[in-house]
């Protein structure tokens, strides 16, 4: 279930990447060739683009353990290297819980509020931030649920 | 909240996070949480606000896309024809492939912003085969990382697009200025490959004939046009550094579908997600390390710092090398990106009062924090080094301190004489200094 969720989003991200080239191309090749005027719009799609791919991003590398983090401890025995796991989960779970339970007073918030530039409403994009917060409660649940059983592997 | 708590809560937070190993995005925003929540005056909207702020920016949408120019080179066969280019010219001076590992490093550095992309697809290159040439796995590691450096100093790089997204300098200056800091690292490092290889008695390769050269030249001539294009764009105005970055996108395509046709559907997309994930496992911490950042300077940070500066009347050569200092500390222990939003916007005002100027203060930053990727214990390029070789740190360690020394001489030179590395900004004048 999980999997096919993250495999989706994996091909959501690099379809809003390539998605990202459009505005700016249109905007360079607009820009060289005379006579053309830039589209106002591009600069702000781009930027919006930006901040999906980056949160869409996020999810994908949090379930594949991608993002980046200090090693300073030296190796530790097992059962305590599992423990300091499943803290470590459950401190990114409390940051996951408090972007989806305040991201939606972010993007409820801005409801009625449009962009500066093409005049979209802005929900669309604060909206990635609760998103963000409840994929990541899913992974980091679904994170601890896996070490809580190995911890009883551990144990027999 | 008094303003030592909120600090102390913020800095100690962070340091127990990290060393719980939080990844550092979510370490920075869970650090913040307990200054926002508990001071009247801020609330949870300040982390939404503040990260939405500074993702909202064009400048960093510059950062995907020479993300993604790296890996279409990789994927499409652009790095293979450098390498065959590389190993013609310098592949039979003592070392071999170690000299040929650095020097594809600059060209790499010239198109790519990244050194994490430089270390993961270099390693895989070269490390086995220097390796087998008779060199030992730590010197293999240790060229792989610190030449891998490169690409956060020649331009395009990543740190710089992101040091100029939060503090006032030009991308395109700053872009310039690191032409002949990258050139002269690049020399020093050839330098001590050559030593190396001479008292160690590694082995030469016999020379390529004029021929082979030749043919490598036309070969990569296209792929090398890369540099030009987004330098020279810069230069002359036609672009900005956004635009230049799509630009090489477009022709790293264009190159690796049409020309070299090594890029099929199935390999593009997967390009494509591997370079999504990889840029917001890099951006997502420009988010949070600017809400940390921001409420520093709420609680006063940056101004307290600027009085103890003004109180010990620092010269620009004592801010400098006091700068220069604190980046390599601070590079050992954290990711190039937060260093630069949190410690970068910390120290400004301080250095700018001391007389440095924003540019050479700058590139002092950016090759203090470069070191950073390869300096134990949270060195990026040199984890990656050591992942794809199966070695220990600890292995790579001695042969790694051996390039680093003379870099550091380097470094020390930029802080000294600005002018030696920023001539060519002041040359290009108005298209540079914008």
């Amino acid at each position: 279930m999980l999997s096919a969720l993250e495999t989706g989003l994996r091909v959501l991200g690099g379809l809003l990447l390539a998605a990202l080239l459009v505005p700016v191309s249109i905007q360079v090749f607009s820009r060289l060739m005379p006579g053309i005027d830039s589209p106002e719009w591009t600069e702000e799609a781009a930027r919006f683009l930006l901040i999906w791919t980056i949160m869409i991003g996020s999810m994908v590398a949090l379930r594949r353990g991608s993002h980046f983090a200090v090693d300073m401890l030296p190796r530790l025995h097992p059962g305590v290297a599992l423990v300091l796991d499943i803290v470590t989960q459950a401190i990114v779970l409390v940051f996951a819980a408090f972007l989806l339970r305040h991201g939606v007073d972010f993007a409820l918030f801005a409801r009625h509020q449009t962009s500066e530039i093409a005049d979209w409403p802005l929900w669309i994009v604060y909206v990635a931030w609760p998103v963000t917060g409840a994929v990541w409660c899913l992974f980091t649940l679904e994170a601890l649920w896996r070490r809580w059983r190995h911890r009883e592997e551990l144990r027999a | 909240m008094t303003p030592a708590l909120a600090i102390a809560t913020l800095l100690g937070g962070f340091l127990v996070l990290l060393v719980l190993r939080v990844p550092v995005a979510v370490a920075l925003g869970v650090a913040s949480l307990p200054a926002v929540m508990a001071d009247p005056r801020l609330g949870p909207m300040v982390v939404f606000n503040e990260s939405f702020k500074s993702f909202n920016s064009f400048i960093l949408l510059a950062v995907p896309f020479f993300l993604l120019s790296a890996n279409l080179m990789n994927a499409g066969g652009i790095t293979a024809r450098l390498l065959g280019l590389s190993r013609s010219l310098v592949g039979h001076w003592p070392g071999g492939l170690a000299q040929v590992n650095v020097l594809l490093s600059v060209f790499f550095a010239g198109i790519s912003g990244s050194a994490a992309a430089d270390a993961a697809s270099q390693g895989r290159l070269f490390i086995d085969g220097q390796v087998k040439e008779g060199q030992s796995p730590g010197f293999a590691v240790a060229v792989t990382a610190v030449s891998s450096l490169l690409s956060a100093v020649i331009p395009p790089s990543i740190m710089m697009i992101v040091w100029a997204g939060v503090m006032s300098v030009s991308v395109g200056g700053l872009f310039i200025a690191g032409v002949m800091p990258g050139l002269v690292l690049a020399a020093s490092m050839m330098l001590v490959v050559h030593v190396t290889a001479l008292r160690r008695g590694y082995p030469t390769r016999t020379r390529a004939g004029w021929r082979a050269v030749l043919t490598s030249i036309v070969l990569s001539l296209p792929a090398l046009m890369t540099p030009l294009i987004i330098i020279g764009g810069k230069v002359m105005g036609w672009f900005t550094a956004t635009e230049a970055s799509v630009i090489a996108v477009l022709y790293s395509l264009v190159l690796s579908v049409a020309f070299y046709r090594s890029l099929g559907i199935a390999a593009l997309a997967r390009t494509l997600a591997e370079t999504a994930e990889l840029t917001a496992a890099i951006l997502l911490c420009v988010g949070t390390a600017s809400v940390f950042g921001w409420l520093l300077a709420f609680f006063q940070l940056p101004q307290f710092l600027l009085e103890a500066a003004t109180h010990w009347q620092l010269t620009p050569l004592g801010a400098g090398l006091f700068v220069a200092g604190v980046f390599l500390v601070v590079g050992c222990f954290l990711d190039a990106i937060p260093a630069i939003i949190i410690v970068g916007t910390l120290l400004e005002p301080m250095a700018m009062a001391s007389g440095l100027e924003p540019l050479h203060y700058a590139l002092i930053g950016i090759v203090s924090l470069a070191f950073g990727l390869v300096t134990p214990p949270y060195g990026l390029c040199l984890l990656i080094g050591c992942s794809i070789a199966r070695i220990r740190i600890g292995e790579a360690l001695r042969d790694l301190l051996m390039f680093l020394l003379p870099c550091l001489l380097v470094l020390a030179s930029i802080v000294a004489w600005p002018g030696l590395y920023l001539w060519p900004v002041r040359l290009l004048g108005p298209g540079g200094l914008e």
